[in-house]
């Protein structure tokens, strides 16, 4: 179905138009009260600065304005056709003679638990929409930890057989984890890519309904210059404080921005990284990604993958749509404070990467703004930093220096201009600005009645919001010292590693708050024992920052608490969409998921025992390390003296890499266990026989 | 060691741990095996052989209801690079060093 969109251009230049011309409001006024007695070129580094927080808040203030039309418009027409109503929807639903669309889900020692409770729900929902047949999914493990490994091998034969022999669901094991998760989706394109037209990339937390699947399917297949369409995916499955406010606030007001940018970009949108359809014959000509000359930080594998792999589709004159009408999309946020910065972390190296890119001859503009606004994610905390630093020296300079009441050869008098009020104003107006798709978000959700009474009613929705405000306040300033102690050491030339994210709620422990925390604590105090000596008039101006930074310690742990999460659950407080109506989906993964198999030092040593002793375990696994038939190279030597020391001490007597090493190769495998099957067999006889 | 009638018990008992038949079936079959390995091997046959022999059995069967992966269908995603300095610049910022060392070759798209 053809898209009007005469529209655009008009959209674009009003909203580029406000955005310059906000900002540039702005800064006059900036520039008026800071050159109230007269502009000096000190003053211009502040000045600088201040207009690309400007430009950086006003783009995020105006998408959002959008969003909440686009958003209020929908709302209106199902209020209008009554909640069953959905947008048109061409047919075919699904067209008969599709090819299957494969479900991929890298992952990297991620706990199997999860990952398969989420794949088993996925399959059920399909199965209960009559699409099962309409997918295959491949399980494509980079993980590095033997006893994960096994469990997942596990997981994998569980589900099969629990899917009584539908030929759908695939487990391959890299032996080299090049190009880390592009690199793993790599390898899949390039062994069995071309077996599906279109494939979907989930992260090993994300799971989506059904109905959004099929329709990412349908989408895709109807627009033949499509090559992905990205869903919005919403935190779901909330447990600490922390993530619950996470949720709450993606739910009530992430629909804003994203509905905002999706109007704007059209074709242009960008990739997320996993909740998206991707048209497999354009990612494999376009999108394999080169190394960036250099060492890692800047350089080397190019970390955040997913902006780049849109804007070499989009440079091929692929069309990349962002779905944000779609609402089973769904992944888990970081618990903790301390969790979300370490994902941030890795996220900054991979987007200030992107500063190598952004200039590159024949890239689409719309690639240019993504780049720019995810350097800008993390660097505009480092902006905000030094202004307020040198906002900070400004004032004292002036506290400090002596006014002249009389200059010239005939004294004139010169009377101080004061300024509150331009600088009152301006802060009122930009807190407005900032608190505003806030208030148009919590109007969408009063004026549904019935979500409104979902979330809680009036006045608890309200009071969330106020409580989400504050803390976000508190929050604010702590992420702002966290993000700048990444840039800079990503400038520095610190890299960060791959490991596997926390995503399950759990209390962070006391010591590792501390040592995240003590520098932000210290730095409040600090700055405001500074304020207080020599400019003590700001300090009510900096206690907003300066408060965040000094209960940085209680908040961090406060809002890591399970029990808190629930408590405020129970209040009615901090309620998401999700979490008070989960769609069958979520409530199946519920049902699903156990406890993790590598959780107890006993489950991992049965692991271990049961890949040698049992002969189907061993088997199986022999015949998944063949199927995919790479294997690192083998020092015979070596294998030898590892499987002595295996029969002789047992498989953890190893080191990691030492397991890996024999798991790795199938021939030592299938010696040990024909070595000690007779054995354990001839035992248990012995044992059966006596008793 | 075990007699020729062991053997028959052990290569039974390990099809069943294998998932492949249980009782009179899987017997049947660990004496069809050894008949097997008998004419191949003549006399002496060791225990290990036996196992394989009773792993490659499983395995085949297994094989059309257990398939870890689906056949490949090997393709190139050819290498991407970012100019600078205007069309027909050799100002190439990328480098390709350690990717797809695996397959070697021209890289191209194949279908």
């Amino acid at each position: 179905m053809p898209r009007d969109a005469t529209h655009l251009p008009i959209l674009r230049g009003l909203i580029a138009t406000l955005t310059l011309g906000s900002a540039a409001v702005a800064v006059v006024v900036f520039m008026r009260i800071i050159g109230a007695e007269g502009l000096l070129w000190a003053h211009v580094p502040m000045i600088v600065l201040f207009g690309v927080l400007m430009l950086w808040l006003c783009q995020s203030i105006w998408l959002a304005l959008t969003g909440f039309f686009v958003v209020a418009w929908r709302d209106f027409r199902r209020w209008w056709k009554g909640p069953a109503w959905k947008p048109e929807r061409p047919e075919p639903a699904f067209s008969p003679d599709s090819a299957k669309t494969a479900i991929v889900m890298p992952v990297y020692n991620e706990d199997p638990g999860r990952v398969f409770a989420g794949l088993e729900a996925m399959l059920d929902d399909l199965d209960a929409a009559g699409a099962g047949d309409r997918f295959d999914l491949f399980i494509l493990s980079d993980t590095r930890n033997p006893l994960v490994w096994l469990a997942e091998e596990e997981a994998w034969a569980k589900l099969r057989s629990r899917d009584r022999g539908r030929d759908r669901i695939f487990y391959r094991r890299r032996v080299r984890n090049e190009g880390r998760k592009s690199g793993n989706i790599a390898d899949f394109l390039e062994r069995w890519g071309l077996n599906y037209p279109f494939f979907i990339v989930l992260d090993a937390d994300s799971i989506m309904t059904a109905e959004t699947l099929i329709e990412m399917a349908r989408r895709i297949e109807a627009q033949p210059t499509v090559a992905l369409i990205q869903a919005p995916p919403r935190p779901v499955r909330a447990e600490t404080l922390f993530a619950r406010i996470q949720a709450f606030s993606a739910s009530v007001y992430g629909s804003l921005p994203a509905a905002g940018l999706a109007a704007v970009a059209d074709g242009n949108g960008n990739f997320w990284g996993h909740n998206a359809i991707i048209r497999t014959e354009a990612f494999i000509d376009h999108c394999r990604l080169p190394h960036l000359p250099g060492k890692a930080p800047l350089g080397g594998e190019i970390l955040s993958h997913d902006f780049v792999e849109a804007a070499l589709l989009r440079r091929a004159g692929w069309e990349i749509q962002l779905a944000d009408d779609l609402e089973g999309s769904y992944e888990e946020s970081p618990p903790t404070i301390i969790d979300f910065a370490r994902r941030d972390r890795r996220w900054c190296q991979g987007n200030l990467q992107h500063g190598r890119i952004l200039a590159a001859d024949d890239l689409h503009v719309s690639s240019r703004l993504y780049f720019a606004s995810g350097i800008m994610a993390y660097s505009s905390s480092l902006v905000w930093l030094v202004f307020l630093l040198l906002g900070g020296v400004e004032i004292a300079r002036r506290e400090l220096s002596e006014t002249v009441y009389f200059t010239g050869e005939v004294p004139t008098p010169q009377w101080p201009i004061s300024m509150t009020e331009a600088a009152v104003t301006l802060l009122v107006v930009t807190m407005a600005a900032l608190l505003m798709p806030k208030v148009l978000a919590l109007g969408l959700a009063l004026a549904d009645r019935e979500r409104c009474r979902r979330l809680g009613g009036a006045v608890r929705l309200t009071l969330s919001v106020l409580l989400e405000t504050l803390y976000s306040a508190l929050l604010a300033p702590v992420m702002m010292m966290f993000h700048s102690g990444f840039v800079l050491s990503v400038l520095a030339g610190a890299s960060v590693g791959w490991g596997a994210q926390r995503r399950s709620g759990a209390a962070t422990d006391l010591a590792e708050v501390v040592r995240a925390h003590l520098p932000h604590t210290i730095a409040g105090l600090l700055a405001g024992a500074a304020i207080l000596t020599w400019v003590p008039g700001m300090f009510w101006w900096a206690f907003p920052v300066l408060l965040g930074l000094v209960v940085s310690i209680p908040l961090s742990l406060v809002s890591s608490s399970v029990s808190l999460g629930h408590f405020t659950r129970r209040l009615g407080l901090f309620l998401a969409d999700e979490e008070v109506s989960p769609p069958p989906v979520l409530v199946r993964l519920a049902e699903l998921e156990g406890p993790s198999p590598v959780g107890e030092p006993a489950q991992r040593e049965a692991l271990l025992h049961r890949v040698i002793h049992d002969p189907r375990f061993n088997l199986r696994h022999i015949r998944l390390l063949r199927a995919y038939g790479e294997f690192p190279e083998a020092d015979r030597a070596r294998l030898t003296e590892l499987r002595d020391r295996v029969e002789k001490e047992g498989f953890s007597a190893l080191s990691t890499d030492e397991m890996l090493a024999v798991l790795q190769d199938p021939e030592t495998m299938e010696e040990l266990h024909l070595a000690s099957w007779p054995r354990s067999a001839a035992g248990t006889a012995a044992r059966t026989s006596a008793a | 060691m075990f007699d020729s009638n062991g053997y028959v018990d052990l290569i039974a008992r390990y099809l069943e741990a294998l998932g492949y038949g249980t009782g009179a079936r899987a017997r049947r079959c660990a004496l069809q095996i050894l008949n097997d390995l008998r004419v191949r091997h003549g006399g002496e046959i060791d225990v290990s052989t036996l196992l394989r022999a009773a792993r490659e059995q499983a395995a085949l069967a297994e094989s059309l209801s257990e398939r870890p992966l689906p056949p490949e269908e090997p393709v190139r995603m050819p290498p991407q690079s970012f100019r600078y300095g205007g069309r027909g610049s050799t100002r190439d910022l990328v480098s390709h060093a350690g990717r797809n060392e695996r397959k070697g070759g021209p890289i191209t798209v194949t279908r």
